[in-house]
């Protein structure tokens, strides 16, 4: 009874211990703005953040801007994803494909994406096509570096047991090389959907008129710190959800590896 | 007998397909160091023949042979009468590793073996039901023991209809008491279905258990080789038992005279 106890408090420990610091920040956030020290301009109060967050939901305009934004993140993944998916898939699978494409891919890499942002304004302009592009750019590497790692890492004593079994080419793929890279593959995911919010951010800073970005960008120029605030909070909250998301897809998809169980 | 065993006999015990393997002058280099000097080697139909020898003697290589997974560097390979060209349809090969598919259920993996798709199923759990795993048909692999895995190794080359089982030292990482079991379970598995099989091993124990035929390799050539006439079950008290596996020793020792 008593160890019972004990136990069901420590996992209400366990279940609150994390949100301790984040709410004690908040609130010493509050009290420092309250009282007077920083100018509302330098630093809005928590509370005040809320109420901005509030207000621009109910106005439908922080909605709008959302939806551009997750809407130029979820299409520049998925191309930008394809591509680096369909690259590792040939250069996984054959030799001669990985022996001519790979070295200059692994060297292109090594170019933060975010540099090329004037010869990309240089070519596409400020529209929609340049962001696009820099997300494609940013997704492509950890896709496509992941899944070539997790492709040509399958167990080939796996490989061989498909074989004598007489599985097809296809059936090898499915059954056995794919699942086999899909930790890996996963991993890459993850990578990527940091680089595609990172990315998201920077383009739609620097030149844009709609988006989170465009939305704290503009907020700046009215002094409106609230406004801004909330772009930062929303970026983190939209970060925090791709990830755990993704997560979950992992717990799931890799149930039968005993370390994610 | 009743619809079910019935069943169950048509599907798993076909005693009727046992291939008869011949080599021919076979031999083997990886890059110019010959590893297999022009073998000549064969395994009757239903025959089961232990192949023992020191390590890197040439052992997995001469299965990998047979099997389809190497080229002859020179000489070639029979199987059922028919010279060997790219991957065999008749063998199986187990190894130390029992090669399971982590991502599929233990009954999955047995399944991808049946050549007929529509039968799948019910092949796969009557060939664990074989090995005495029916009731694990669906848990993953990662969760049995080594001896398990290796039993549903041997369930998925039994759903295979396999006519050649290859053994590359199959129980040589499980523990003593294992591996007898599994000894047993190969016997009996064999004497129901009577597949032809070449079972290499390092343990000389195990050769003079099972097989019919042993042969001793050293250095890519066959040196020895005795046929096994002990009555099944062989009693591995007895003093023939004994003397047989001390003669052998003595040859793998080199301290015959
Ligand atoms: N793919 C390979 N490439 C080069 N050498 C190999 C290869 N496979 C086996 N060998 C060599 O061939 C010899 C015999 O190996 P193996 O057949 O595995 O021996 P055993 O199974 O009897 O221990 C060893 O010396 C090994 O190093
Ligand atoms: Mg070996």
């Amino acid at each position: 009874m008593a160890a019972e106890s004990i136990a069901y408090r420590n996992r209400w420990i366990r279940l609150a211990a994390p949100w301790l610091v984040p709410i004690g920040l908040i609130l010493f956030w509050q009290i420092f703005a309250v009282s007077g020290l920083i100018p509302h301009r330098i630093l809005p109060s928590p509370v005040e953040v809320m109420q901005a967050g509030f207000h621009l939901t109910v106005t439908g305009e922080m909605p709008a801007h959302l939806w551009e934004s997750s809407q130029r993140a979820v299409i520049g993944l998925l191309i930008g994803g394809t591509i680096g998916f369909v690259f590792a898939l040939l250069n996984g699978l054959f030799g001669p494909a990985h022996l001519v494409f790979d070295s200059s891919l692994q060297m292109l890499r090594n170019i933060p994406h975010l540099a090329m942002i004037p010869l990309v304004i240089l070519w596409f302009g400020i529209g929609e096509p340049a962001k696009m592009f820099l997300i494609v750019i940013g997704v492509f590497f950890p896709i496509y570096i992941n899944t070539v790692h997790g492709i040509r890492s399958t167990d080939p004593k796996l490989i061989e047991m498909g074989r004598i079994y007489g599985l097809t080419p296809w059936e090898l793929l499915f059954t056995v090389v794919l699942p086999s890279a899909l930790p890996s593959i996963l991993v890459g995911l993850r990578y990527a959907l940091g680089i595609m919010w990172l990315t998201l951010i920077v383009a739609e800073t620097v030149a844009c008129d709609n988006g989170i970005g465009y939305m704290t960008m503009n907020a700046r120029e009215f002094l409106q710190t609230d406004v801004v605030l909330v772009g930062i909070l929303l970026y983190a909250l939209l970060g925090k959800l791709a990830d755990t998301v993704t997560q979950a897809l992992e717990r799931w998809l890799l149930r039968w590896n005993p370390a994610y169980r | 007998m009743s619809n079910n065993t019935l069943l169950e006999a048509r599907l798993v015990s076909r005693t009727d397909k046992a291939v008869a393997v011949r080599t021919h002058a076979l031999s083997k280099e990886f890059s110019g160091r010959l590893v297999l000097h022009s073998l000549d080697f064969r395994v009757d139909p239903g025959e089961l023949v232990a192949v023992v020898g020191k390590s890197g003697c040439g052992k997995s290589t001469l299965l990998r042979l047979i099997c389809g997974l190497e080229k002859p560097s020179s000489g070639w390979v029979e199987v059922d009468g028919e010279r060997l060209n790219g991957l065999s349809r008749h063998a199986r090969l187990m190894f130390q590793d029992a090669a399971l598919l982590p991502w599929k259920s233990v009954k999955a993996n047995v399944a991808l073996a049946a050549p007929r798709k529509s039968l799948r199923d019910r092949v796969a759990e009557d060939a664990l039901q074989h090995v005495g795993l029916r009731d694990r048909a669906q848990e993953w692999p990662s969760i049995l023991s080594g001896g398990q895995r290796q039993r549903v190794a041997l369930a998925r080359a039994l759903a295979s209809d396999a006519n050649l089982l290859l053994f590359d030292e199959p129980l040589g990482a499980l523990d003593a008491l294992t591996r007898l079991e599994m000894q047993a379970l190969i016997e009996r598995l064999w004497l129901e279905r009577r597949f032809s099989a070449i079972l290499v091993t390092h343990d000389v124990e195990e050769a003079a258990a099972l097989a019919d035929r042993i042969l001793l390799m050293e250095g890519g050539r066959v040196t020895f080789q005795t046929t096994v006439s002990l009555e099944r079950p062989r009693d591995r008290a007895s003093a023939e038992f004994t003397a047989l596996k001390e003669a052998i020793l003595e040859r793998i020792l080199g301290r015959h005279a």
